[in-house]
């Protein structure tokens, strides 16, 4: 019996946050948002899977002998070498914060929870294109650290995703650290986070990543209304990570803020931009196809 | 720190009003988590912190605002330090010891003495000294010998004096003591100090605590000390009032701090007649006695009635009050008229009956009238000036002159008439009668004077004929119709007076005698004219008695022990007696007798004393400089109290302005704040 396929506007509904949210299982939610997300896509090269033939060439000196097809060389004494897509299999880290800032959410979908669905729907994707799948949740510290393993995994790691609760202080510079000692092989790292950490504090973390091979992605989640407070008289704000009440009235949360946080947003790129890492800002009302297909981009533009 | 009108100084619970403002205005905006606040603590926790701090202070200086206004109108009072005592410096002491009747109870007063005693033996050697009492007056009792090079100063006098010192009838008020005390002071230059040794009863308390301070001196500090003998409030019983009622007499006791107790009144009738009566008083209050005395009992002329009452009390003065009834045949007032059996009569017989019970009317013939007659009566009526004979002219003209009064009107007889007899006026020509349903009214009333003081109800009277009489020198206007013409003129002949109604007595000329005011009006000239307007039977101790207004200029006074007041050369010139004793005062004037009573004041029989806290305060504040300061003079006593409500008042201002500005720039920063919200809502 098979699936009946969702057309691509159902699918368009399917992959917004609060109709995943709605879904009891990570792994189902995953699915739904990768499976929508590739909806309506032609059959591309870039999308297949490692095991998939893609071209015929000549055999050149210095290629690998073993991948010559003997049966074309019978038929046509020419040695030919087969290529197949995919075979660019590389590891998927994925690095959580799961800091009690992203617990912050005025939408029905927190800013953790939508990092966990699209760490999910990543860790989805990665697993059908047969890469290895890591997963590192940090705060201060590291919370949970399951290294880059391959499919028969992907449910305890989603399991894992699933369990992510929010605590504590951010802490970049430990996590990143701890990283570095565990992986080696060049992979995709891509962090998910709101980043309310001095940028170059991350940067000096990162760096050393992108040095080492790594492809960075920086995936800064927020909510709408960090982007913009809406806030009818003075109130006081309380920082969920540490305590600390700030009043604030509502000229400034409308004027002010609002620069200030993009101000953050801008250094976080530049600062990307630098290392060469890749920064998606991500609203958690934002459909999950936006930065799914951010990712693909991004796997394509390093092969 | 003293006050003047510490009262104020409730004021000072409106500084409540701005705190409860704040309270408001800042309460503790709702609590939100939000993600980070690491975008926010740097500026806004500053500008918070800047606005709060801003509102505090405009809070603050709200808050002194009514401070200073409350503290200014409580009129403060700094005592500076004391300065240097300058050795050997002579100063002048007044010794003043409290007679009021307040001093009667118990030993207050021997023990004033003991202190006037230990306060002259303390007198330093150059110093003077005088001993007086403050009673209803301030008099002096003695003055120290002055010192001379070889004699020191003498004390004999003062201690000699302080034997005669008794406690008198009459109440001290210690603001017209602190008023008195300047004039007392003498005219020397050395420092003065004021012992005053009382009981300081507190009912004795001025409304006004600056009254208290003793008015400066030129070139002279005056330094007041006060020597209370302390004590508790001891429980006092007294007569409060004792009056006359149509069924008798009524008598009220009053108890000052007593438990509720059978009183026994006895009321005494010339002497004779005793009645008695017992009631329970409850505690701290007033016993009403009712007697019925019927009028037959009361004996012909003056009744002396005395109310009294057995109390173990140690103030007894109060427990006697004394009351004059007086039971005398009307007076005849002879009423010239050309018809004794007109309306007129019946008119001023029932204004009498009424109100001036004292007098009845004597209709009298113009025609047969003797005017041998006229000198039995103080003042006389006549109807129509206009009709009255040049002969009996002639004689009310001499019995004016002579000190009688005549109150006169006009009538038919009056017109034609360029002249009025007896006054001489002259008589307008013009039409004396008002259009027919536009009668004349009063325009202006002259209030000040006493005919008219207490009447009321002239604009109301509707004149419909009037003589119109010219106004001559020395003729006073009391009442003026509308159009300017005089009603009721007051002219002085000789030593009487004659008040001259320009119109009718009766209601032929005008509706006078139906209105109320008539009635009034009538009784006030009853008095006025017969020279008994301000004679009050009842008077209080240590007030004074005009021998004027009891008929005569001058006279003789027999006090309640049956001693004259007045020696024989002060019989023969006016003069005020002053009633020092409580009981009845027989005042002589020529050709009359009047009986007085005198009572002692009410208040004195209150025996709380004033707190400490007062005494203090006075102490503190009755510290007077000299007018003008003597150039490197050294003062025992403390410098004079800075008045600081003029500071206050410019300190209020500047904190007015302060507010002004800072609630001004608030209100700029609130209004962009509410701008910004509004630019927020329109996106």
């Amino acid at each position: 019996m098979s699936t009946p396929v969702p057309s691509r506007r159902e699918g368009v509904r399917l992959l917004q946050p609060e109709v995943l949210a709605g879904l009891a299982n990570l792994e189902l939610i995953a699915r739904a948002a990768v499976e929508g997300s590739l909806i309506g896509l032609h059959r591309s090269p870039l999308f297949g899977f490692s095991q998939e033939f893609a071209e015929y060439r000549s055999y050149t000196e210095g290629d690998d002998p073993r991948y010559i097809d003997w049966n074309v060389y019978a038929r046509s004494d020419r040695t030919y070498i087969k290529r197949f897509l995919g075979e660019t299999n590389s590891h998927l880290m994925l690095l959580i914060d799961s800091s009690a800032s992203m617990g912050y959410g005025t939408t029905p979908v927190t800013k953790l929870r939508y990092a966990q669905i699209l760490a999910a729907s990543l860790a989805y994707i990665a697993s059908r294109q047969h890469d290895a799948v890591g997963l590192m949740v940090f705060d201060e510290e590291v919370r949970s650290y399951r290294p880059p393993s391959g499919r028969n995994k992907l449910h305890g790691l989603l399991h894992t995703i699933d369990a992510i609760t929010p605590s504590r202080k951010t802490d970049m510079e430990k996590p990143f650290s701890r990283f570095r000692e565990h992986v080696s092989k060049r992979g995709l790292v891509a962090v998910i986070s709101d980043f309310y950490c001095d940028p170059k504090a991350l940067i000096e973390g990162v760096k050393p990543l992108a040095f080492q091979g790594q492809d960075v992605i920086l995936f800064q989640i927020l909510d709408p209304r960090e982007l913009r407070p809406d806030l009818s008289e003075a109130a006081v704000l309380e920082d969920m990570e540490t305590g600390q009440t700030v009043e604030v009235s509502p000229a400034f949360m409308q004027k002010d803020y609002p620069e200030r946080i993009k101000a953050h947003i801008r250094s976080l790129q530049e600062a990307a931009a630098g290392i060469g890492a890749d920064h998606v800002l991500l609203e958690t009302t934002a459909s999950l196809d936006v930065p799914l297909r951010n990712y693909l981009l991004f796997r394509q533009r390093r092969r | 720190m003293n006050f003047l009108a510490p009262l104020f100084l409730a004021g000072l619970g409106a500084v409540a009003l701005p705190v409860w403002l704040h309270l408001l205005q800042t309460q503790t905006p709702e609590r939100q988590p939000f993600s980070s606040a690491m975008l926010l603590k740097m500026s806004e926790q500053r500008i918070h912190l800047r606005r709060r701090l801003r509102y505090l202070l405009l809070m603050a200086l709200r808050i002194a605002l009514f401070a200073l206004l409350a503290l200014a109108f409580s009129q403060p009072l700094w005592q500076r330090s004391t300065t240097t005592v300058a050795a050997g410096e002579n100063k002048e002491h007044l010794i003043v010891i409290d007679t009021s009747m307040s001093m009667g109870e118990g030993d207050r007063l021997a023990r004033a003495v003991a202190e006037a005693t230990t306060v002259i033996a303390g007198l330093g050697a150059g110093d003077t000294a005088r001993l007086a009492t403050a009673g209803e007056s301030v008099d002096v009792l003695a003055t120290s010998a002055p010192a001379t090079a070889t004699v020191p100063e003498s004390r004999s006098q003062l201690t000699t004096a302080l034997e005669s010192v008794k406690a008198g009838a009459g109440r001290l008020d210690y603001g017209v003591l602190a008023a008195g005390m300047s004039e007392l002071a003498g005219t020397g230059t050395e420092p003065v100090v004021i012992h005053f040794i009382s009981d300081f009863e507190a009912s004795g308390l001025p409304s006004q605590f600056g009254a208290l301070i003793p008015r400066a001196l030129p070139n002279r500090t005056q330094e007041l000390k006060l020597h209370p003998l302390a004590e508790a409030a001891a429980p006092n019983w007294a007569v409060d009032y004792l009056r006359r009622t149509a069924q008798g007499i009524d008598v009220g006791v009053r108890g000052y701090r007593t438990a509720a107790a059978d009183v026994t009144v006895t009321l005494s009738l010339n002497g004779a007649r005793e009645l008695k009566q017992t009631r329970q008083v409850p505690a701290n209050g007033l016993g009403e006695y009712s007697f019925a005395v019927p009028d037959v009992a009361f004996a012909t002329g003056d009744n002396r009635i005395v109310a009294s009452l057995t109390s173990a009390d140690g103030l007894a003065a109060d427990d006697r009050r004394y009351l004059v009834v007086p039971n005398v045949p009307a007076i005849p007032v002879p009423l010239l008229t050309t018809r004794t059996d007109a309306p007129l009569v019946r008119y001023l017989s029932t204004a009498f009956a009424t109100a001036a019970r004292q007098y009845r009317v004597e209709p009298a013939s113009l025609a047969t009238f003797d005017a041998r007659t006229l000198e039995r009566s103080s003042w006389v009526v006549a109807d129509d000036l206009g009709a009255v004979s040049p002969q009996l002219a002639t004689a009310l003209t001499d019995y004016v002159t002579k000190g009688g009064s005549l109150f006169a009107a006009v009538g038919e007889k009056s017109l034609g008439l360029e002249t009025l007899p007896v006054t001489g006026q002259r008589i307008a020509k013009g039409d004396a009668s008002a259009r027919e349903g536009q009668p004349f009214n009063v325009g202006r009333i002259d209030g000040t004077h006493p005919l008219l003081a207490a009447t009321d109800g002239w604009r109301g009277v509707s004149i419909t004929r009037l003589l119109p009489l010219e106004v001559a020198a020395g003729d006073r206007v009391l009442i003026a119709l509308e159009d300017g013409r005089p009603l009721l003129i007051e002219r002085k002949v000789g030593e009487g007076r004659i008040v001259l109604l320009a119109t009718s007595l009766d209601n032929t000329w005008n509706d006078l005698p139906v209105h109320p005011v008539f009635v009034s009006f009538i009784a006030e000239t009853a008095r006025y004219l017969s020279g008994e307007q301000t004679l009050s039977r009842q008077q209080v101790a240590g007030s004074s008695l005009p021998l004027s207004v009891t008929g005569g200029a001058s006279g003789q006074v027999v006090d309640p022990q049956g001693q004259t007041v007045l020696s024989l050369a002060d019989t023969r010139r006016a003069q005020d007696v002053r009633l020092r004793q409580m009981g009845f005062y027989q005042v002589y004037t020529p050709g009359k007798e009047t009986l007085v009573a005198v009572n002692a004041d009410a208040r004195e029989s209150d025996l709380e004393p004033m707190t400490v806290e007062q005494i203090a305060r006075w102490q503190e504040a009755a510290v007077v400089a000299p007018q003008q300061a003597v150039a490197a003079a050294e003062s025992q006593v403390a410098p004079p109290p800075v008045e600081l409500w003029r500071y206050l008042l410019i300190l209020l201002v500047l904190v007015v302005l302060a507010e002004s500005l800072l609630g001004n720039r608030y209100l700029k920063g609130h209004l962009h704040d509410l701008e910004s919200d509004a630019g927020r809502a329109t996106t």
